[in-house]
């Protein structure tokens, strides 16, 4: 670890440096005061009439359990990303993909099924493929494949519609093509400065050091933003109540746009989104596919890890554009396969 | 944020959620399966972060990030959840999320075969809440005629029941964000016990009085008529799973 004075010129940086210039606020013994709030919750907590009322505690049910649902497999993600970062060295990134975009995109799509779990995982592991210098339109398919089309999900829709094996191929190739196509297009259209703040966390000091300072400083940052959609969508199910739903029904366009909707907004893990989108039986079986396609590639908790770990101006072309391919898709697959 | 401050945070998260799974406050959050996958994740992370800790070089730990500015405040935010959880025992989804969540019954597809009632305890056949209603929706309801079943949910106000109480029990399939609520309405009994109370209820199946139409099914509501209420702690596993 060297010190920060040999830091390199950074065009992204948002606070310019302020030697010797700390806020007054920054003086405080901070990790102390955290602290003393944390032991202040566990006691007074329980007894504050605010924290009780039946609103609070189904938000904070739903907020909590999204981040506890996602840990197991933010977890893998950042083991693998830290991995990526310490073990794998450029050269068989390289050799792993096709030189040409054309076809790196399509095997990146592929190799998604290679990571069970769900979409928290794979945005880590995207960010360190690109802090490595893979060819971002291919990491980024793998990032949308990977959390769609691996096994685990792939049974788990099995077992949400039982002997309609055509659901589950539909979703496979409806999730496999929003990958494919949103890598070519951000590959024809996509610049390097939207994915430029993925960037390595160390560089020098021994293989296990950059492992575990990759993995804490990744686990830190997409957690971090994994809070913040969490929170998003806890608020809008408590707000928003999900009953809306069942007075609207049918199918064509109106239900495509509610499901696609709903997608986003629920912000499912996608090992559970078959058994909810089975229990919408009010809605078109297309539709129900576009909740199963747009939820792993678009939802509030992945696009304020997107935000985080590849900078706004990104997240604010990705998800528009993987939304618009991921309702496209599906709904042409729906209406061939279904 | 410097090193140091980072690794403690996250020894904290990591610990915290071993915490709990070891209490099994996890159960309220998340289905069942998730147990070694949550204790294996807090413990490996808790791990790294403390072998960081112990064996950091002198002033590593209160050095900075490389990279300021670029989404190095986010990782402040993972105090909320640990706030949260801390300041609120955890408590699964209740009667106020039955009143506002989509659909009275997890739907079971036309595809899915019923396993044979399960053998009678107690006087009745314990069955679970969605899987009753599953049954006498979607399954052979024949079978359930003159058998006496036990259910165990909570109770959910509901003004359209006037000679009774709606009985709920939540479906989860990965986590609470996803849940469902199935729900049973309970004829007979004197007054209903307040909301959110755990009840094991004896009762019968009460056939639909017309038939349900099918775009309908998802609103349709299983009715039992009671024989016997008895209020019950919430059970180690407040949600159930689907067939």
């Amino acid at each position: 670890m060297t010190e920060t004075a040999t830091r390199a010129p950074e065009p992204f940086r948002e606070t310019p440096p302020q030697p010797g210039r700390r806020p007054a606020w920054r003086k405080l013994p901070l990790l102390e005061l955290i602290l003393l709030g944390l032991v202040l919750a566990a006691t007074l907590g329980p007894d504050l009439p605010l924290l009780n009322r039946p609103a609070v505690q189904t938000f904070t049910t739903i907020f909590v359990s999204i981040t506890v649902a996602a840990l197991p497999f933010l977890v893998l993600g950042v083991s693998i990303s830290g991995a990526i970062a310490a073990f794998v060295p450029p050269r068989v990134l390289e050799r792993a993909l096709p030189r040409r975009p054309a076809l790196a995109v399509p095997t990146a799509g592929i190799a998604g099924v290679l990571l069970p779990g769900c979409e928290c995982g794979s945005v880590p592991i995207a960010g360190r493929l690109v802090a490595r210098g893979t060819l971002p339109a291919a990491a980024l398919t793998f990032l949308l494949s990977a959390p769609a089309i691996n096994p685990v999900v792939l049974i788990s829709t099995a077992i949400a519609f039982p002997g309609r094996p055509e659901v589950v191929l539909a979703r496979f190739l409806a999730s496999l093509a929003t990958a494919v196509v949103v890598g070519l297009v951000w590959q024809r259209f996509g610049r390097t400065a939207w994915t430029a703040s993925a960037r390595p966390v160390i560089e020098d000091g021994t293989k296990w050091q950059i492992f575990r300072a990759t993995m804490v400083h990744d686990f830190m940052q997409a957690g971090g933003f994994l809070v913040v959609g969490a929170a998003a969508a806890a608020t809008l199910q408590v707000v928003v109540p999900r009953n809306v739903v069942d007075t609207l029904a049918g199918s064509g366009g109106t239900a495509i746009a509610t499901m696609a909707l709903l997608a986003v907004i629920l912000s499912i893990c996608s090992e559970a989104d078959a058994f909810v989108a089975a229990s919408l039986t009010q809605f078109s079986m297309t539709s129900r596919l576009v909740l199963m396609v747009v939820g792993p590639a678009v939802d509030l908790k992945l696009v304020a890890m997107q935000a985080g770990t590849f900078g706004t101006p990104f997240a604010l072309r990705f998800a528009p554009l993987a939304f618009a391919v991921a309702v496209i898709s599906a709904t042409v697959v729906g209406m061939v396969l279904l | 944020m410097t090193l140091g401050t980072q690794n403690m945070l996250v020894l904290f998260i990591g610990l915290l959620v071993v915490r709990l799974v070891l209490t099994k406050g996890y159960l309220s959050y998340v289905r069942p399966g998730l147990f070694l996958p949550l204790l294996i994740g807090g413990a490996l992370i808790a791990l790294i972060s403390a072998i960081t800790l112990w064996t950091a070089p002198e002033g590593a730990l209160r050095r900075k990030e490389r990279h300021p500015g670029h989404g190095s405040g986010a990782g402040w935010l993972l105090l909320l959840p640990l706030f949260a959880l801390m300041a609120i025992d955890p408590a699964p989804l209740g009667a106020y999320a039955a009143g506002f969540r989509s659909a009275s019954i997890p739907i079971v597809d036309a595809g899915t075969t019923f396993p044979p009632l399960p053998p009678e305890e107690r006087g009745a056949v314990p069955l679970q809440v969605n899987h009753f209603a599953a049954r006498a929706l979607f399954g052979e309801p024949e079978e359930l005629e003159d058998v006496t079943v036990r259910l165990t949910g909570f109770v959910t106000p509901d003004e359209s029941v006037s000679d009774g109480f709606v009985l709920t029990r939540f479906v989860v399939g990965c986590c609470a964000a996803d849940a469902i609520p199935a729900q049973v309405i309970v004829h007979g009994g004197g007054p209903p016990a307040p909301a959110d109370t755990w009840l094991e209820v004896e009762g019968t199946w009460r056939p639909p009085e017309e038939p349900i139409p099918a775009e309908k099914i998802h609103l349709a509501r299983v009715h039992l008529d009671l024989l016997g209420a008895e209020v019950v702690p919430q059970p180690e596993e407040p949600y159930e799973s689907a067939f």
